[in-house]
Protein backbone atom coordinates (compact mmCIF):
# COMPACT_ATOMS: atom_id res chain seq x y z
CA UNK A 1 0.00 0.00 0.00
CA UNK A 2 1.72 3.08 -1.24
CA UNK A 3 1.93 6.28 1.33
CA UNK A 4 0.53 9.15 -0.38
CA UNK A 5 2.87 11.95 0.78
CA UNK A 6 1.41 15.48 0.79
CA UNK A 7 4.11 16.35 -1.84
CA UNK A 8 1.18 14.53 -4.22
CA UNK A 9 -1.20 17.07 -6.08
CA UNK A 10 -5.16 15.25 -5.95
CA UNK A 11 -7.02 15.80 -8.72
CA UNK A 12 -10.41 15.67 -7.32
CA UNK A 13 -12.89 15.06 -9.76
CA UNK A 14 -16.37 15.96 -8.31
CA UNK A 15 -18.98 18.39 -9.60
CA UNK A 16 -19.91 21.19 -7.37
CA UNK A 17 -23.11 22.12 -6.90
CA UNK A 18 -22.05 25.96 -7.36
CA UNK A 19 -25.53 27.27 -7.76
CA UNK A 20 -26.69 26.35 -4.01
CA UNK A 21 -23.37 27.67 -2.91
CA UNK A 22 -23.21 24.26 -0.88
CA UNK A 23 -19.64 23.20 -1.80
CA UNK A 24 -16.26 24.58 0.08
CA UNK A 25 -13.43 26.29 -1.84
CA UNK A 26 -11.31 23.60 -3.34
CA UNK A 27 -9.02 22.92 -0.54
CA UNK A 28 -10.13 23.92 2.68
CA UNK A 29 -10.99 20.97 4.52
CA UNK A 30 -11.75 21.16 8.32
CA UNK A 31 -10.09 23.23 11.56
CA UNK A 32 -8.38 22.12 14.11
CA UNK A 33 -10.15 22.22 17.12
CA UNK A 34 -7.29 21.08 20.16
CA UNK A 35 -3.93 20.62 20.65
CA UNK A 36 -1.90 19.16 22.88
CA UNK A 37 2.04 19.21 22.78
CA UNK A 38 3.93 19.45 19.51
CA UNK A 39 1.13 18.92 16.54
CA UNK A 40 2.67 20.56 13.10
CA UNK A 41 0.80 20.88 9.76
CA UNK A 42 3.12 20.37 7.17
CA UNK A 43 1.98 22.13 3.46
CA UNK A 44 3.88 23.32 0.33
CA UNK A 45 7.02 22.25 1.93
CA UNK A 46 6.40 24.83 4.76
CA UNK A 47 5.66 23.85 8.35
CA UNK A 48 3.52 25.43 10.73
CA UNK A 49 2.40 24.83 14.77
CA UNK A 50 -1.15 23.60 15.06
CA UNK A 51 -3.20 25.68 16.75
CA UNK A 52 -7.11 25.99 17.67
CA UNK A 53 -8.92 27.58 14.56
CA UNK A 54 -5.86 26.34 12.13
CA UNK A 55 -7.23 25.40 8.80
CA UNK A 56 -6.83 22.03 7.42
CA UNK A 57 -6.47 21.49 3.82
CA UNK A 58 -6.53 19.07 1.19
CA UNK A 59 -2.91 17.67 1.17
CA UNK A 60 -1.75 18.76 4.71
CA UNK A 61 0.49 16.32 6.39
CA UNK A 62 0.02 16.79 10.68
CA UNK A 63 2.55 14.71 13.09
CA UNK A 64 2.60 14.86 16.56
CA UNK A 65 5.16 14.51 18.89
CA UNK A 66 5.53 12.46 21.72
CA UNK A 67 2.87 13.21 24.35
CA UNK A 68 0.34 15.02 22.27
CA UNK A 69 -2.82 15.05 20.25
CA UNK A 70 -4.64 16.90 18.31
CA UNK A 71 -8.19 16.86 17.27
CA UNK A 72 -9.85 18.00 14.08
CA UNK A 73 -12.88 18.37 12.74
CA UNK A 74 -13.52 18.05 8.68
CA UNK A 75 -16.42 20.11 6.50
CA UNK A 76 -18.55 16.83 7.19
CA UNK A 77 -18.40 16.77 10.39
CA UNK A 78 -15.76 14.15 10.79
CA UNK A 79 -14.03 13.91 13.72
CA UNK A 80 -10.15 13.15 13.58
CA UNK A 81 -7.85 13.21 16.27
CA UNK A 82 -4.44 11.92 16.44
CA UNK A 83 -2.53 10.73 19.12
CA UNK A 84 1.24 10.65 20.34
CA UNK A 85 3.73 10.36 17.40
CA UNK A 86 1.68 10.22 14.63
CA UNK A 87 1.56 11.22 10.89
CA UNK A 88 -1.28 11.82 9.06
CA UNK A 89 -2.22 12.91 5.44
CA UNK A 90 -5.31 14.26 4.39
CA UNK A 91 -4.77 12.97 0.72
CA UNK A 92 -8.18 13.70 -0.38
CA UNK A 93 -11.18 15.73 1.23
CA UNK A 94 -14.69 17.15 -1.18
CA UNK A 95 -17.74 17.83 0.32
CA UNK A 96 -20.92 19.73 -0.64
CA UNK A 97 -23.16 21.11 1.88
CA UNK A 98 -26.35 20.51 -0.23
CA UNK A 99 -26.24 17.29 -1.38
CA UNK A 100 -23.95 15.65 1.02
CA UNK A 101 -21.80 14.11 -1.61
CA UNK A 102 -18.01 13.99 -1.81
CA UNK A 103 -14.61 12.03 -0.93
CA UNK A 104 -12.14 11.58 2.13
CA UNK A 105 -9.09 9.75 1.62
CA UNK A 106 -6.52 9.87 4.57
CA UNK A 107 -3.61 8.05 5.28
CA UNK A 108 -2.20 7.18 8.78
CA UNK A 109 1.40 6.49 8.45
CA UNK A 110 2.25 5.64 11.82
CA UNK A 111 0.61 6.30 14.60
CA UNK A 112 -2.89 6.40 16.33
CA UNK A 113 -6.47 7.71 14.55
CA UNK A 114 -9.28 7.68 16.20
CA UNK A 115 -12.28 8.40 13.89
CA UNK A 116 -15.78 9.88 14.14
CA UNK A 117 -17.21 9.71 11.23
CA UNK A 118 -19.20 12.64 9.24
CA UNK A 119 -22.23 13.15 7.12
CA UNK A 120 -20.20 11.51 3.65
CA UNK A 121 -19.38 8.20 5.34
CA UNK A 122 -23.64 8.36 5.63
CA UNK A 123 -24.12 9.63 2.15
CA UNK A 124 -21.22 8.18 -0.18
CA UNK A 125 -19.98 5.07 1.78
CA UNK A 126 -17.48 3.82 -0.85
CA UNK A 127 -16.14 7.45 -1.06
CA UNK A 128 -14.59 7.55 2.52
CA UNK A 129 -11.07 5.42 2.99
CA UNK A 130 -8.56 5.43 5.22
CA UNK A 131 -5.13 4.20 4.98
CA UNK A 132 -2.40 2.42 7.21
CA UNK A 133 0.98 0.94 5.58
CA UNK A 134 -0.84 -2.19 5.19
CA UNK A 135 -4.65 -1.84 5.05
CA UNK A 136 -7.15 0.51 3.47
CA UNK A 137 -10.10 0.58 5.29
CA UNK A 138 -14.10 1.53 3.83
CA UNK A 139 -16.29 2.91 6.49
CA UNK A 140 -19.63 3.01 6.38
CA UNK A 141 -20.69 5.94 9.34
CA UNK A 142 -18.56 4.04 12.40
CA UNK A 143 -16.65 5.46 14.79
CA UNK A 144 -12.75 3.60 14.92
CA UNK A 145 -9.48 3.12 16.20
CA UNK A 146 -6.52 3.12 13.94
CA UNK A 147 -3.17 2.48 14.66
CA UNK A 148 -0.29 1.74 11.98
CA UNK A 149 3.04 0.64 13.57
CA UNK A 150 3.66 1.28 17.21
CA UNK A 151 0.66 3.28 18.27
CA UNK A 152 -1.32 3.26 21.39
CA UNK A 153 -2.16 6.43 23.26
CA UNK B 1 20.48 -14.91 13.37
CA UNK B 2 20.69 -15.25 17.41
CA UNK B 3 17.14 -15.35 19.06
CA UNK B 4 17.21 -12.00 21.56
CA UNK B 5 16.47 -11.79 24.73
CA UNK B 6 13.75 -10.51 26.82
CA UNK B 7 16.08 -7.61 28.44
CA UNK B 8 17.27 -5.12 26.86
CA UNK B 9 21.03 -4.47 26.66
CA UNK B 10 22.90 -1.79 26.02
CA UNK B 11 25.64 -2.29 23.93
CA UNK B 12 28.47 0.28 23.90
CA UNK B 13 31.12 0.19 20.88
CA UNK B 14 34.05 1.80 20.55
CA UNK B 15 36.45 2.18 17.78
CA UNK B 16 39.75 3.17 16.57
CA UNK B 17 41.21 4.27 13.76
CA UNK B 18 44.71 2.30 13.13
CA UNK B 19 47.37 4.85 12.55
CA UNK B 20 48.47 3.64 8.83
CA UNK B 21 46.98 1.37 6.59
CA UNK B 22 43.51 2.26 6.41
CA UNK B 23 42.11 -0.37 8.46
CA UNK B 24 40.19 -0.05 11.52
CA UNK B 25 40.57 -2.05 14.83
CA UNK B 26 38.06 -2.61 17.17
CA UNK B 27 37.51 -4.14 20.57
CA UNK B 28 34.07 -5.16 21.55
CA UNK B 29 32.83 -5.04 24.46
CA UNK B 30 28.96 -5.98 25.30
CA UNK B 31 27.92 -4.92 28.73
CA UNK B 32 24.79 -3.88 30.83
CA UNK B 33 24.28 -0.44 30.63
CA UNK B 34 25.70 -0.51 34.38
CA UNK B 35 28.98 -1.19 33.17
CA UNK B 36 29.17 1.03 30.82
CA UNK B 37 31.68 2.88 32.06
CA UNK B 38 34.12 -0.23 32.28
CA UNK B 39 33.90 -0.99 28.59
CA UNK B 40 34.92 2.56 27.73
CA UNK B 41 37.92 1.83 29.71
CA UNK B 42 38.64 -1.57 27.86
CA UNK B 43 39.00 -0.23 24.26
CA UNK B 44 42.37 -0.24 22.82
CA UNK B 45 43.74 -0.73 19.36
CA UNK B 46 44.77 -3.63 17.95
CA UNK B 47 44.28 -5.37 14.50
CA UNK B 48 43.30 -8.79 12.82
CA UNK B 49 41.69 -9.91 9.93
CA UNK B 50 38.29 -9.61 7.85
CA UNK B 51 37.65 -13.54 6.93
CA UNK B 52 38.26 -14.10 10.82
CA UNK B 53 35.71 -11.35 12.24
CA UNK B 54 33.10 -12.80 10.37
CA UNK B 55 34.32 -16.72 11.67
CA UNK B 56 34.18 -15.52 15.41
CA UNK B 57 31.03 -13.85 14.83
CA UNK B 58 29.37 -16.33 13.02
CA UNK B 59 30.37 -18.58 15.95
CA UNK B 60 29.25 -16.30 18.56
CA UNK B 61 25.99 -16.29 17.38
CA UNK B 62 25.59 -20.09 17.18
CA UNK B 63 26.99 -20.67 20.27
CA UNK B 64 25.22 -17.52 22.50
CA UNK B 65 21.36 -17.85 22.76
CA UNK B 66 20.55 -14.50 24.55
CA UNK B 67 16.77 -15.75 25.14
CA UNK B 68 18.54 -17.17 28.04
CA UNK B 69 19.10 -14.82 31.18
CA UNK B 70 21.96 -16.60 32.40
CA UNK B 71 23.73 -16.39 28.73
CA UNK B 72 23.10 -12.35 28.98
CA UNK B 73 24.99 -12.48 32.39
CA UNK B 74 27.90 -13.70 30.48
CA UNK B 75 27.60 -11.83 27.65
CA UNK B 76 28.72 -8.62 29.89
CA UNK B 77 32.47 -10.19 29.95
CA UNK B 78 32.36 -11.41 26.34
CA UNK B 79 34.67 -9.76 24.37
CA UNK B 80 35.58 -10.16 20.57
CA UNK B 81 39.15 -10.29 19.89
CA UNK B 82 40.30 -7.07 17.52
CA UNK B 83 39.83 -7.23 14.26
CA UNK B 84 40.95 -4.70 10.84
CA UNK B 85 38.67 -4.52 8.60
CA UNK B 86 38.16 -3.25 4.98
CA UNK B 87 36.51 0.00 3.61
CA UNK B 88 34.79 -2.29 0.93
CA UNK B 89 32.99 -4.45 3.51
CA UNK B 90 29.62 -5.10 2.39
CA UNK B 91 26.87 -5.31 4.42
CA UNK B 92 24.61 -7.82 2.08
CA UNK B 93 26.63 -10.30 3.93
CA UNK B 94 24.55 -9.67 7.23
CA UNK B 95 21.12 -10.19 5.78
CA UNK B 96 18.18 -8.57 7.57
CA UNK B 97 20.64 -5.89 8.90
CA UNK B 98 19.30 -2.14 8.03
CA UNK B 99 20.23 -0.05 11.12
CA UNK B 100 23.80 1.36 10.93
CA UNK B 101 25.41 3.34 13.49
CA UNK B 102 29.33 4.47 13.41
CA UNK B 103 31.44 5.70 15.88
CA UNK B 104 35.04 6.73 16.02
CA UNK B 105 38.10 7.07 18.35
CA UNK B 106 39.93 9.88 17.73
CA UNK B 107 43.68 10.33 16.97
CA UNK B 108 43.84 12.11 20.56
CA UNK B 109 42.41 9.75 22.21
CA UNK B 110 39.38 10.99 23.22
CA UNK B 111 36.39 8.69 22.76
CA UNK B 112 34.23 9.99 19.38
CA UNK B 113 31.02 8.30 19.16
CA UNK B 114 28.39 9.57 16.54
CA UNK B 115 26.09 6.91 18.33
CA UNK B 116 27.34 4.36 20.85
CA UNK B 117 24.59 2.94 22.34
CA UNK B 118 22.01 0.58 20.72
CA UNK B 119 19.69 -0.38 23.05
CA UNK B 120 18.11 -3.89 21.87
CA UNK B 121 14.38 -4.45 21.81
CA UNK B 122 12.37 -6.64 24.51
CA UNK B 123 11.65 -9.81 22.46
CA UNK B 124 13.22 -8.45 19.08
CA UNK B 125 15.84 -10.02 16.84
CA UNK B 126 18.59 -7.75 17.15
CA UNK B 127 22.30 -9.01 17.07
CA UNK B 128 25.15 -7.10 16.43
CA UNK B 129 27.77 -7.21 14.13
CA UNK B 130 31.28 -5.37 14.42
CA UNK B 131 32.93 -4.11 11.17
CA UNK B 132 34.74 -1.64 11.11
CA UNK B 133 33.60 1.82 12.15
CA UNK B 134 29.85 0.37 10.87
CA UNK B 135 27.49 -1.41 13.39
CA UNK B 136 25.15 -3.24 11.86
CA UNK B 137 21.88 -5.08 13.47
CA UNK B 138 18.63 -6.64 11.70
CA UNK B 139 15.53 -5.26 11.25
CA UNK B 140 12.93 -5.12 14.11
CA UNK B 141 10.67 -7.28 13.24
CA UNK B 142 7.19 -4.23 12.65
CA UNK B 143 4.63 -3.74 15.01
CA UNK B 144 1.69 -4.87 13.35
CA UNK B 145 -1.57 -2.35 12.16
CA UNK B 146 -4.40 -2.56 14.21
CA UNK B 147 -8.48 -1.30 14.06
CA UNK B 148 -11.12 -1.57 16.04
CA UNK B 149 -14.58 -0.91 15.72
CA UNK B 150 -16.37 1.49 18.70
CA UNK B 151 -19.84 1.36 18.92
CA UNK B 152 -22.27 4.07 17.58
CA UNK B 153 -23.48 6.71 20.28
CA UNK B 154 -26.70 6.50 19.11
CA UNK B 155 -26.24 2.79 18.73
CA UNK B 156 -26.88 2.48 14.95
CA UNK B 157 -25.37 -0.21 12.99
CA UNK B 158 -21.92 0.50 11.29
CA UNK B 159 -19.01 -1.29 9.79
CA UNK B 160 -15.84 -0.58 8.63
CA UNK B 161 -14.18 -3.24 5.80
CA UNK B 162 -10.65 -3.96 6.07
CA UNK B 163 -8.66 -4.82 2.23
CA UNK B 164 -5.07 -6.01 2.93
CA UNK B 165 -2.62 -7.44 0.44
CA UNK B 166 -3.39 -10.76 1.72
CA UNK B 167 -7.12 -10.69 1.94
CA UNK B 168 -10.58 -8.56 3.52
CA UNK B 169 -12.27 -8.28 6.77
CA UNK B 170 -15.58 -6.98 7.07
CA UNK B 171 -15.45 -5.51 10.86
CA UNK B 172 -18.82 -5.36 12.11
CA UNK B 173 -19.64 -5.44 15.65
CA UNK B 174 -18.76 -3.01 18.50
CA UNK B 175 -15.17 -3.85 19.56
CA UNK B 176 -14.60 -6.48 16.75
CA UNK B 177 -11.13 -5.51 16.09
CA UNK B 178 -7.74 -7.07 13.45
CA UNK B 179 -4.14 -6.43 13.54
CA UNK B 180 -2.26 -6.32 10.07
CA UNK B 181 0.92 -7.77 10.14
CA UNK B 182 3.63 -6.29 7.45
CA UNK B 183 2.49 -8.40 4.97
CA UNK B 184 -0.89 -8.10 5.50
CA UNK B 185 -1.95 -11.31 7.23
CA UNK B 186 -5.24 -9.75 9.00
CA UNK B 187 -5.60 -11.90 12.39
CA UNK B 188 -8.97 -10.77 14.07
CA UNK B 189 -9.50 -9.93 17.47
CA UNK B 190 -11.83 -9.07 19.67
CA UNK B 191 -11.31 -5.63 22.15
CA UNK B 192 -13.64 -4.63 25.50
CA UNK B 193 -14.30 -1.22 26.31
CA UNK B 194 -11.68 -1.64 28.95
CA UNK B 195 -8.65 -2.62 26.92
CA UNK B 196 -9.84 0.20 24.36
CA UNK B 197 -9.84 2.71 27.18
CA UNK B 198 -6.18 1.14 28.57
CA UNK B 199 -4.50 0.96 24.97
CA UNK B 200 -6.57 4.13 23.42
CA UNK B 201 -7.95 6.32 26.53
CA UNK B 202 -5.91 9.46 26.14
CA UNK B 203 -6.68 9.68 21.92
CA UNK B 204 -9.76 9.36 22.48
CA UNK B 205 -10.44 11.47 25.64
CA UNK B 206 -8.64 14.27 22.80
CA UNK B 207 -11.72 13.75 20.59
CA UNK B 208 -12.79 17.29 19.98
CA UNK B 209 -16.46 17.95 21.58
CA UNK B 210 -19.16 16.54 19.27
CA UNK B 211 -21.32 18.39 17.64
CA UNK B 212 -24.95 19.76 19.15
CA UNK B 213 -27.58 20.53 16.63
CA UNK B 214 -30.25 22.45 17.65
CA UNK B 215 -33.75 22.89 15.80
CA UNK B 216 -35.59 26.53 14.79
CA UNK B 217 -38.94 27.27 13.75
CA UNK B 218 -39.96 30.57 11.59
CA UNK B 219 -43.23 31.81 12.27
CA UNK B 220 -45.36 30.61 8.97
CA UNK B 221 -44.34 33.16 6.41
CA UNK B 222 -42.37 35.25 8.28
CA UNK B 223 -38.80 36.51 8.74
CA UNK B 224 -39.27 35.76 12.50
CA UNK B 225 -38.66 32.53 14.57
CA UNK B 226 -41.07 31.00 17.33
CA UNK B 227 -40.76 31.90 20.82
CA UNK B 228 -40.13 28.25 21.50
CA UNK B 229 -37.03 29.04 19.09
CA UNK B 230 -36.02 31.91 20.45
CA UNK B 231 -35.24 30.20 23.82
CA UNK B 232 -32.68 27.50 21.48
CA UNK B 233 -30.72 30.47 20.90
CA UNK B 234 -29.56 31.06 24.28
CA UNK B 235 -28.75 27.49 24.50
CA UNK B 236 -26.78 28.40 21.09
CA UNK B 237 -24.91 30.82 22.45
CA UNK B 238 -23.85 29.03 25.76
CA UNK B 239 -22.72 25.84 23.46
CA UNK B 240 -20.50 28.72 21.94
CA UNK B 241 -19.18 29.68 25.06
CA UNK B 242 -17.91 26.28 25.47
CA UNK B 243 -16.22 25.28 22.17
CA UNK B 244 -12.42 26.29 21.95
CA UNK B 245 -12.92 26.71 17.97
CA UNK B 246 -16.67 27.59 17.25
CA UNK B 247 -18.28 26.90 13.99
CA UNK B 248 -21.84 27.50 13.93
CA UNK B 249 -23.39 25.38 10.43
CA UNK B 250 -26.56 26.19 9.81
CA UNK B 251 -28.90 23.92 7.36
CA UNK B 252 -32.39 25.60 5.80
CA UNK B 253 -34.85 22.56 4.88
CA UNK B 254 -38.04 22.45 3.11
CA UNK B 255 -41.27 19.97 2.93
CA UNK B 256 -42.13 18.60 -0.39
CA UNK B 257 -44.28 21.47 -1.78
CA UNK B 258 -42.93 23.09 -4.47
CA UNK B 259 -39.82 21.99 -7.07
CA UNK B 260 -36.29 20.48 -6.04
CA UNK B 261 -34.49 23.19 -6.85
CA UNK B 262 -37.04 26.05 -5.79
CA UNK B 263 -37.26 24.00 -2.39
CA UNK B 264 -32.94 24.22 -2.79
CA UNK B 265 -33.08 27.73 -3.39
CA UNK B 266 -35.84 28.27 -0.36
CA UNK B 267 -33.79 26.52 1.85
CA UNK B 268 -30.71 28.21 1.51
CA UNK B 269 -32.35 31.32 1.65
CA UNK B 270 -34.04 30.63 4.90
CA UNK B 271 -30.50 29.77 6.51
CA UNK B 272 -29.30 33.03 5.52
CA UNK B 273 -32.18 34.70 7.24
CA UNK B 274 -31.36 32.56 10.00
CA UNK B 275 -27.67 33.59 9.92
CA UNK B 276 -28.90 37.02 10.25
CA UNK B 277 -30.99 36.49 12.94
CA UNK B 278 -27.58 35.04 14.81
CA UNK B 279 -25.54 37.89 14.03
CA UNK B 280 -28.02 39.96 15.18
CA UNK B 281 -27.45 38.63 18.92
CA UNK B 282 -23.95 39.21 18.73
CA UNK B 283 -22.58 36.02 17.32
CA UNK B 284 -19.49 37.25 14.98
CA UNK B 285 -20.07 36.50 11.17
CA UNK B 286 -16.90 34.65 10.27
CA UNK B 287 -18.44 32.22 12.63
CA UNK B 288 -21.61 30.81 10.45
CA UNK B 289 -21.97 28.99 7.47
CA UNK B 290 -24.87 28.41 6.02
CA UNK B 291 -26.44 25.78 3.34
CA UNK B 292 -29.82 24.57 1.78
CA UNK B 293 -31.07 20.96 1.61
CA UNK B 294 -34.24 21.82 0.38
CA UNK B 295 -36.77 18.09 0.39
CA UNK B 296 -33.75 16.11 1.16
CA UNK B 297 -33.57 15.42 4.61
CA UNK B 298 -37.65 15.80 6.21
CA UNK B 299 -38.13 14.59 9.70
CA UNK B 300 -41.56 13.22 8.53
CA UNK B 301 -41.39 11.42 4.99
CA UNK B 302 -44.42 12.47 3.14
CA UNK B 303 -45.75 12.42 -0.53
CA UNK B 304 -44.89 15.02 -2.94
CA UNK B 305 -46.10 18.02 -2.81
CA UNK B 306 -47.80 17.45 0.80
CA UNK B 307 -47.38 20.51 3.23
CA UNK B 308 -45.81 19.38 6.49
CA UNK B 309 -44.31 21.90 8.75
CA UNK B 310 -42.28 20.09 10.97
CA UNK B 311 -40.28 19.20 8.04
CA UNK B 312 -40.17 23.13 6.98
CA UNK B 313 -37.04 24.07 9.29
CA UNK B 314 -33.84 25.42 9.87
CA UNK B 315 -30.89 23.62 12.25
CA UNK B 316 -28.25 25.22 13.76
CA UNK B 317 -25.24 22.83 14.38
CA UNK B 318 -22.67 23.99 17.25
CA UNK B 319 -19.23 22.38 16.49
Amino acid sequence: MSIISGKFKVMIGFVLMVATGGAFAGNDAGMVKDVKGTVMIERGGQKYSAKPASQVLVSDVVTTGPDSSVGITLHDGTLLTAGSNSTLTLNKFAFDSTTNKGALDASLKRGTLAVVSGKLSKSSPDAVTYRTPTSILGVRGTEFVLEAGPGGN
Amino acid sequence: MTRFGKKSLVWLIAGSVAAAGGGLAWRVSSVGAQHAEEALKQVEKSEADLASLKSRLAQWQQTHDFSDTAEQGKLASLQIEPVALTADFAPKEFPGIDHVLSGMYTENGSLNLKSFVLEMGTGGSAHLSILGDKIFSPKKPAPPDRIVLLPNEDGTPSAVILKTAAGQQVIDHPYQAASVSPDGAITPRKESAESVKARYGAVLAAQPKRATTYTVYFVSGKDEITPESKAELDKIKADLKTRSAPEIIVIGHTDRVGKLEANDALSLERAKVMRDILIATGIPPKLIQTAGRGEREPVVQTADEVPEAKNRRVQITVR
